[in-house]
């Protein structure tokens, strides 16, 4: 291995060689390369300054002591219902003390025979036996909802939920994927032709996979930024101005109707409905925060949160304007990227990527990794280079480029994952 | 730099101890038991309230915010899988509470503006004892870096998250979480050159 390319290796290690946060392992192969790397020792010190710096920028006065004295009187008024609960009542219902599984809780999924992976928790007979129960309640509690006006209980409240909902709110985010209570589906292009689709039919299903009773949840469409239009499949209701706390107009959609959605806008979607959706903004980023809400004795939010990622998406559904996103090998073996607008920006984490215009002109600049310097301490920057329809590009692992194409006009790119280091750069 | 491989294996050993410790911990506040989430609050207090400062660029909202995030813990211990860190569990879940606390301030949520905002302010009075000569330009610079850059560099040399970690909170692969540090780096380069010469 070349001097050089040992510092391209090393050199995305030093941050955290700065402070000593690397395993025993690491920070011996950095600090045998520092001995005779004087420029990686360079950059040992200056992210030592950097650190010292960081810190100083961060710092600041400690919290209120009563802190935690307002978090218990929160936890402690009679509204708030602590989510598990389940263990409470499993506890209350088995009649002994709720046991943890050996091992370490579920980290490795070792010794929890009949456990599923990854649970901090196994959930026994009781637990089932309560889930029936509060399924049964719940069914008869969406019937009464669905037939007594359950749009203007959900319509119409703050929009501001309570801490406790909040709370809710925040717990979702980090359930790891596959374990939330929805999903979320996006369909391709080829599903609706002509369709300028960028964010497709959202499906959300009951059951026990998503974790929904049938009649008794909704879902709440937030648009962060840009204009969300659709047309719905089946009843839904749209509330203009409702998540910035004015007093919302609420519009009902019958099925076959339109919407559009902008910032401070809200769509309800009753479960088993499937709203078509584009992104006809023209903003950059396309974020939608998506809340579950189930009417109880108040309606509250009962699930979470759940950022669409850009990294999530489909390559053929990126979103209008600059982007930035890594496409691993294994996440897609093959993908198109339609219309960019604006210049974008593409890291491959490994693999090779191909790029190609298929009627399109582009502009690409290619870096290597960003802390591939040159002897002046720069980054290496390879010169744009203008790849014109029909003609394709190889972009290696940990290299980066920055496409442009010219704004407002259509473009379609095909992207290729290949194996890793098999092609060279120029076709 | 034989000093600095030593301190990484005692950290690597720990960190293992710590790591196992708090999965128990977030296990007793999932069984509700206060004790664990004192235990937890007091270990993270002051860096979570530091990076909610930077966060929402208000004492008083950062302070309502870590009430929400503790409250979040709370609730939501069930949940936590040991899938991550309990570090960057709770940093994931103090960043999307700090986003819901500015979405609700603010119309429009452009909860980045109030890093960008924070990072043009004034060095605060505290500071300044502890600011070495030669680094006041280099905090000035940090604040001035574009809210990814600074956040991101902010997780791994302040709060100490390694890069899989920051990249779990701030919900990027790794090599965005290391390409947005040396970003930051060569953003800081021109500020660096002075403070090397001041410092050595």
């Amino acid at each position: 291995m070349s001097a050089a390319k040992t510092c391209v290796n090393i050199s995305s290690l030093l941050p955290a060689y700065a402070i000593g946060a690397l395993s025993p392992k690491h920070m011996r192969d950095v600090a045998e390369h520092l001995e005779h790397c004087p420029a990686c020792r360079n950059q040992v010190f200056e992210w030592q300054l950097i650190t010292a710096a960081a810190n100083v920028a961060a710092s600041g006065p400690s919290p209120s002591p009563d802190v935690l004295d307002r978090v218990w009187a929160t936890i402690q008024a009679p509204h708030v219902s602590r989510q598990p609960s389940r263990y409470n009542l499993l506890n209350t219902m088995s009649g002994g003390h709720r046991r943890l599984w050996p091992g370490q809780l579920g980290a490795r999924g070792e010794n929890r025979p009949g456990g599923r992976p990854g649970y901090l928790f196994r959930p026994g007979l009781a637990t089932i036996a309560q889930i029936a129960v509060i399924g049964v309640i719940a069914v008869i509690l969406g019937g009464v909802l669905l037939r007594g006006g359950w749009k203007e209980q959900l319509f119409g409240q703050d929009p501001a939920a309570t801490p406790t909902e909040q709370a809710e709110l925040l717990a979702a985010p980090v359930v790891p994927a596959g374990e939330l209570l929805f999903t979320a589906v996006l369909s391709n292009e080829s599903t609706h032709p002509g369709a300028k689709l960028r964010l497709g039919r959202l499906t959300v299903e009951a059951g026990s996979s998503t974790g929904l009773p049938a009649d008794e949840s909704s879902v709440i469409l937030l648009v962060e930024a840009g204009t969300l239009s659709g047309l719905v499949d089946g009843p839904a209701f749209v509330n203009h101005g409702a998540d910035c706390g004015q007093a919302g107009q609420s519009q009902e959609l019958a099925a076959g109707e339109q919407f559009e959605l902008q910032s401070c806008d809200r769509l309800l979607i009753p479960v088993g409905t499937s709203p078509l959706m584009q992104n006809r903004g023209q903003e950059p980023a396309l974020a939608l925060d998506i809340r579950m809400q189930s009417p109880g004795s108040s309606p509250r939010f009962s699930n979470g949160t759940v950022y669409q990622k850009l990294a999530d998406l489909p390559a053929n559904v990126l979103p209008l304007g600059q982007v930035d996103f890594s496409l691993a090998e294994g996440d897609l073996s093959t993908g198109a990227v339609h219309e960019i607008n604006g210049p974008g920006l593409l890291y491959v984490e490994s693999g090779t990527l191909e790029i190609a215009g298929a009627n399109a002109d582009f502009d690409i600049e290619v870096a290597g990794d960003m802390d591939d310097d040159d002897m002046n301490g720069r980054d290496v920057l390879n010169p744009v280079e203008q790849v014109a329809g029909g003609g394709w590009f190889f972009l290696r692992a940990g290299e980066h480029a920055s496409l442009t194409v010219p704004d407002g006009q259509a473009r379609y790119l095909e992207m290729l994952i290949g194996p890793r280091d098999t092609v060279e750069r120029d076709p | 730099m034989a000093h600095v491989s030593a301190r990484g294996l005692v950290q690597e050993r720990n960190l293992s101890t710590s790591i196992d410790s708090e999965i128990l911990i977030v296990a007793r506040i999932a069984a509700g038991d206060q004790h664990a989430l004192v235990e937890l609050y007091g270990r993270y207090q002051r860096p979570l309230y530091s990076y909610l400062r930077l966060r929402t660029n208000d004492d008083q909202l950062a302070e309502e915010v870590l009430q929400d995030t503790l409250l979040a813990v709370w609730t939501g211990a069930h949940r936590f899988r040991a899938q991550s860190s309990v570090r960057s569990w709770l940093y994931a879940i103090a960043r999307r509470q700090a986003h819901n606390a500015l979405r609700r301030v603010r119309p429009h949520p452009q909860d980045e503006l109030a890093l960008r905002s924070m990072h043009g302010s004034e060095s605060r009075p505290e500071e300044t004892a502890i600011v070495k000569e030669g680094l006041e330009d280099l905090v000035a610079a940090i604040r001035q870096l574009s809210p990814v850059l600074s956040e991101t560099l902010m997780l791994v040399t302040v709060y100490e998250l390694s890069y899989e970690e920051a990249g779990m909170v701030l919900e990027i692969p790794i090599g965005t979480v290391k390409s947005r540090l040396s970003k930051a780096r060569s953003t800081l380069r021109p500020v660096l050159e002075m403070a090397r010469g001041e410092q050595t």
